[in-house]
């Protein structure tokens, strides 16, 4: 028997093992039963194929998630024409979507003579109505037709408002059933409005983050309505009562609430955890969920971000604080494929004396311990965020606190690196390494800097694997 | 799966994401994001490299997208095809030998802390094995066995006949027999 003969009946006899409804173990048998080759390779096969399922880190999964989304161009050109013809490709290739643009355009056609007026006759419609789709449709439209970020912003953020207001509504009748689905259109939402605020020039950080700490409020309260079983207001008297029996319940463990129930599911987070910042921390539900979507955004764990949110006061400070805000620059559509490509601009860093006299980065980043560092690094404009265009956020930042208390390092060394374009995770773990390797800092940076994976870097240290 | 409901089709996710559609991408890094993971953690045997190479082939799929002048027939294979090419370069940039690490997280969340000690041992006995093969063998064994490809997709992403893809799947699944073989003798 030749070797593709072999190599053929051992792929019939694979395929067999793979449809067997009994164990793998026993396909060679029942397969091939003159072959003791054959059956030594079947067994090593179903080795391989019960090799057992290993996945990313929760947390790399979450934070790469948010660096991938935040790194989504622009569709190329932003010029009305490239917008058209944008649409054309849509339209051509999915087939689904293009009767709810038709119609859209339709409609706004119709009513446009009909109506007298600018109104979508699907604007008011709600999940589950038949004009739904086009009212998202025409959203969508209206987000791709519109080009600076930080007017995407603003759009973004009314129509996460118009989702909640459908929620709500949804709650008054006895549509119950689309509720999630609401829901769920709202976290989009927000996910694709902290997108464009991420993606927003630092000079309209301020601007942005005062329009969230003003709108998003109203989502809150409306949220803590939606999420307490749609349909009850605050001002009901009964059932201002009713939730407030409710929560005495709950709290005291003798029912479960519904609210914190549809949290837990839609977050996948314990709903003792839930119930311990709602009963414990003095947390509303509108204000948890906000958390649980911004701690998916930025990374943060949850009962960090409900920390800052505490000390900041609005949501707004908050992701400026995380980053979420104010990250572009202007005139930039299209980000390269390595983000750090524009860490090499920063010309100079300079640090505190705590670091190695002779340590030295790469050309454009050098060390001098004699400069003391006053605020955070020193930029040169244009190049690198400062606390101005939104690099800081708050003044101090409870996270850049945390860790120079943690690694007995001045504020504004880790401020510095941040400002530089590092991470709070990565700064954090360039520490750990620092410390455990008796290395500079610095040269950890270095190297992440040139290019190095965080598990390389580990090696040449010749750190043990879970350093 | 990945072209299970219509509304959430590979093929339609793909082209609004093309489009700036970032939940459209979302979706797809969600539903490959293990796939991904797994294959090229059995290639390269390091829980930190995988996780690495993993964002670079997510990012090079997100450019690559928005530069597509035509239509992605099967997001996929092409997925598993940018996979390859970065774990290439990831040796070529290396070349040195590897060396397993332990700590790499079992996605299920349902074993008991001895349960996973024994499912990391194993899963670094079978991705040491795996990585000890030529390239070509580690990447018809994991796409057909760990991944759990068919022939025939497996022959499109490595662009070859399917006669040639079971000659080479015969030839390594013969060597990865004879490693485990002799790590079974060594600890023995």
């Amino acid at each position: 028997m030749d070797e593709q003969e072999i190599a053929d009946r051992l792929a019939a006899a694979l395929k067999a093992q793979e449809r067997a409804p009994h164990p793998l173990a026993d396909t060679p048998t029942r397969v091939s039963e003159d072959s003791g080759e054959l059956d030594g390779l079947l067994v090593t096969a179903a080795r391989l194929r019960n090799a057992p399922a290993v996945g990313p880190r929760d947390v790399f999964r979450r934070q790469s998630r948010a660096r991938l989304l935040a790194q989504m161009p622009e569709p190329p050109g932003v010029t009305l024409w490239s917008r058209l013809r944008l649409l054309k490709k849509r339209m051509a290739s999915q087939n689904d979507w293009r009767p709810a643009v038709v119609w859209t355009l339709l409609i706004t056609l119709f009513f446009s003579f009909v109506g007298g007026g600018t109104a979508y006759a699907a604007d008011n419609s709600r999940p589950g109505d038949w004009l739904y789709p086009i009212d998202l449709a025409a959203e969508r439209l209206q987000l791709d037709l519109t080009i600076d970020p930080v007017e995407k912003t603003r759009l973004s953020l009314g129509m996460a408002g118009e989702r909640l207001e459908e929620a709500r509504q949804l709650g008054n009748t006895d549509r119950t059933e689309n509720l999630e689905s609401a829901l769920g259109g709202y976290r989009a939402a927000l996910e694709t409005l902290v997108r464009h605020a991420q993606a927003s020039p630092g000079t309209a950080a301020a601007e942005l983050t005062a329009l969230i700490d003003e709108v998003v409020p109203g989502h809150e309260s409306a949220l803590e309505a939606v999420l307490r079983e749609a349909g009850q207001t605050a001002s009901d008297q009964e059932a201002v009562r009713a939730q407030a029996v409710e929560d005495e319940f709950a709290c005291a463990e003798a029912i479960v609430h519904p609210a914190g129930v549809r949290l837990a599911a839609q977050f996948g987070v314990p709903y003792d955890q839930i119930m311990s910042w709602f009963c414990e921390r003095g947390f509303g539900f509108g204000e948890i969920m906000l958390a649980l979507e911004t701690s998916l955004a930025s990374g943060v764990p949850a009962d960090e971000v409900l920390a800052m949110k505490t000390e900041l006061g609005g949501w707004g400070k908050v992701w400026q604080a995380l980053g979420l805000i104010g990250k572009g620059r202007k005139g930039e559509r299209t980000p390269s494929v390595t983000p750090r490509a524009t860490r090499t601009e920063v010309p100079t860093l300079t640090a505190t004396p705590t670091l190695t006299p002779t340590a030295t980065l790469t050309p454009t980043r050098t060390i001098t311990p004699t400069v003391t560092l006053t605020a955070t690094a020193t930029p040169t404009p244009g190049t690198t965020p400062s606390p101005e265009t939104g690099c800081v956020g708050a003044n101090p930042h409870p996270k850049g606190s945390q860790l120079a208390q943690q690694y007995g390092v001045s504020y504004e060394e880790i401020m510095g690196w941040f400002c530089s374009g590092f991470g709070f995770g990565e700064i954090d773990r360039a520490y750990t390494y620092s410390n455990a390797a008796g290395v500079p800092v610095a040269q950890i940076f270095a190297m992440r800097d040139a290019g190095l994976g965080w598990g390389q870097i580990r090696k040449q240290l010749g750190l043990p694997p879970g350093t | 799966m990945p072209s299970g409901h219509p509304m959430n089709s590979d093929q339609e996710l793909v082209s609004r994401a093309a489009s700036g559609d970032s939940g459209a991408f979302g979706t797809l890094y969600d539903r490959y994001l293990d796939a991904i993971y797994r294959y090229v953690y059995y290639r390269v045997a390091d829980s930190m490299e995988a996780e690495d190479l993993t964002e670079k082939v997510f990012l090079k799929a997100l450019t690559g997208l928005a530069n597509q002048k035509t239509e992605l027939r099967n997001f996929r294979s092409w997925l598993f095809t940018i996979a390859h090419h970065e774990v290439v370069d990831h040796y070529r940039r290396r070349k040195e030998l590897l060396s397993l690490e332990s700590a790499h997280s079992l996605n299920d969340g349902t074993h008991t802390p001895e349960q996973e000690v024994e499912a990391r041992e194993k899963a670094a006995q079978v991705a040491l094995a795996i990585a000890s093969l030529k390239p070509e063998y580690q990447q018809v064994i994991t796409l057909r066995f760990i991944n759990g490809l068919s022939h025939e997709e497996t022959a499109k992403i490595m662009k070859l006949k399917e006669g040639h893809v079971r000659v080479l799947q015969y030839r390594a699944l013969r060597r990865i027999r004879e490693f485990l073989a002799q790590e079974l003798v060594s600890d023995g």
